[in-house]
């Protein structure tokens, strides 16, 4: 399945009207993505711009070899990695951006069609960070092991342990929405 | 949210900052690279020039005063500077020659008493044996220095003139020049006792004032003085003085106390 080399292949020939394609693909799921870590859907954007950045400056770097998408969601997570250890330790970037409730809202609306979808994405919200990465990537971008293992640079037998982990955190977070409800 | 057109506008704006980044700091780098490069160099060349090939550092050419180091001591009439070591090749009086015999020996109190206190300019290079020694091509063929190479390189370097060797340097246009057998045959007229004149021990030397004019030294001894005649740049006569090197005999000066004498 193509998952958008080609767009890029064509892009780096020459035809700028393919990274228009690029963007079309994957500008909303990075955001979305991004947000996980930032929570911030201007925070999100921003970065995701800035994945894009990557892929026209260092136009050599990716060697075709794996998937586009692995790629660019690995340079999504570094990105928002980093934002985060920059956020630590300057505590007012996170005033920098406003973050606006319609925008995560329609964000949501745009990826989340179903209510049931909805509950999940606000119960995996409630796991530390690498369950929330892992359980994203598998469910929402319906990544396989290996994809999810380059993007959190991890093997595929730490992805398939952090996969049950994060399933079990899950399970006990929506059997509690459930008694509590 | 920005809208898609916002958002794809926004994307190529900030890859045009980055590149834009880049380039000035590749040139600030270029910059800091040259400077680097410069200073480098300048601190690899200035050593070189500054030291002779055998690893002895030159004299300074000035002292504080900014006059020559050495140039007072012949113009004061220390005629003694014409007992220069044959093997001073040069025949450039700013060289390296601390080193030798006559300077350890004769001019350490004078240099020490006046060094600061002459004014005057005056360069002057010695002729040892009584030859010239940039006629003999001394200076062309094994400068002592990395300096003298360069002075060799100079343009307007003259090695055949007596004082061309500082027409480079100071700018001053040459005078007639004088073998030195002319300058021994002109001074040797003012000297009464030219018969007793030892030829070998003639020495000759030129100097050269900051006001440009040159004036020429014979030395010339009998068996009991030292006559000196100084010449202008037209070989007249400027100054001639004599001086008794005969000596006198040594005054035994006995112990003001001898334990053993009783």
């Amino acid at each position: 399945m193509d998952n958008g080399e080609s767009s890029y292949r064509r892009f780096l020939d020459g035809d700028e009207s393919a990274f228009g394609e690029l963007l079309d693909m994957y500008s909303e799921n990075l955001i979305f993505f991004i947000n996980r870590y930032v929570n911030n859907v201007a925070v999100a954007q921003e970065l995701s711009e800035d994945v894009f950045v990557e892929l026209l400056i260092h136009k050599r770097r990716y060697n075709f070899k794996t998937s586009l998408k692995t790629y660019v969601f690995t340079i999504a997570r570094n990105k928002s990695v980093s934002y985060l250890r920059k956020c630590s330790r300057r505590p007012e970037c996170a005033y920098e951006y406003i973050e606006n409730e319609a925008d995560r809202r329609n964000l949501e609306d745009e990826f989340l069609k179903k209510e049931r979808d909805k509950k999940l994405h606000a119960a995996i919200d409630t796991l530390s960070e690498d369950y929330k990465t892992v359980l994203h990537l598998i469910y929402f971008e319906n990544m396989s092991y290996e994809q999810a293992a380059a993007v959190m640079k991890k093997n595929k037998k730490q992805i398939e342990n952090l996969v049950y982990r994060a399933r079990q955190a899950l399970k006990k977070t929506l059997e509690k929405e459930a008694d509590f409800q | 949210m920005k809208s898609r057109e916002e958002y794809e506008s926004s994307i190529f704006a900030k890859r045009d900052a980055l590149i834009a980044k880049r380039k000035k700091n590749m040139r600030i780098a270029a910059s800091a690279l040259s400077v680097t490069v410069c200073l480098s160099a300048a601190a690899v060349a200035i050593p070189m020039l500054s030291e002779k090939p055998d690893g002895t550092p030159v004299p300074p050419v000035t002292d504080s005063a900014g006059g020559m180091t050495e140039n007072k001591i012949a113009t004061e009439g220390y005629g003694e500077i014409a007992t220069y070591p044959a093997n001073y090749d040069t025949g450039i009086a700013f060289t390296n020659h601390y080193d030798n015999e006559y300077y350890n020996d004769t001019c350490i109190e004078a240099e020490g008493n006046e060094r600061l206190t002459v004014a005057s300019k005056t360069e002057i290079y010695q002729i040892p044996d009584g030859e010239v020694a940039v006629e003999q091509g001394a200076s062309e063929e094994k400068p002592d220095s990395i300096l003298g190479q360069i002075v060799n390189g100079m343009s307007g370097f003259r090695p055949e003139s007596p004082d061309g060797a500082f027409d480079a340097m100071s700018e001053i246009p040459s005078k007639k020049n004088f073998t030195t057998e002319e300058i021994v045959a002109q001074a040797k007229k003012y000297v009464t006792d030219a018969d007793k004149i030892i030829d070998e021990k003639t020495n000759v030397t030129v100097s050269r004032n900051a006001n440009g004019t040159t004036t020429y030294t014979a030395y010339f001894y009998t068996a009991d003085k030292r006559i000196t005649v100084e010449l202008d740049s037209n070989l007249t006569a400027r100054e001639i003085k004599e001086k008794d090197t005969s000596g006198g005999d040594t005054t035994q000066i006995s112990p003001a106390y001898n334990p053993n004498e009783e």
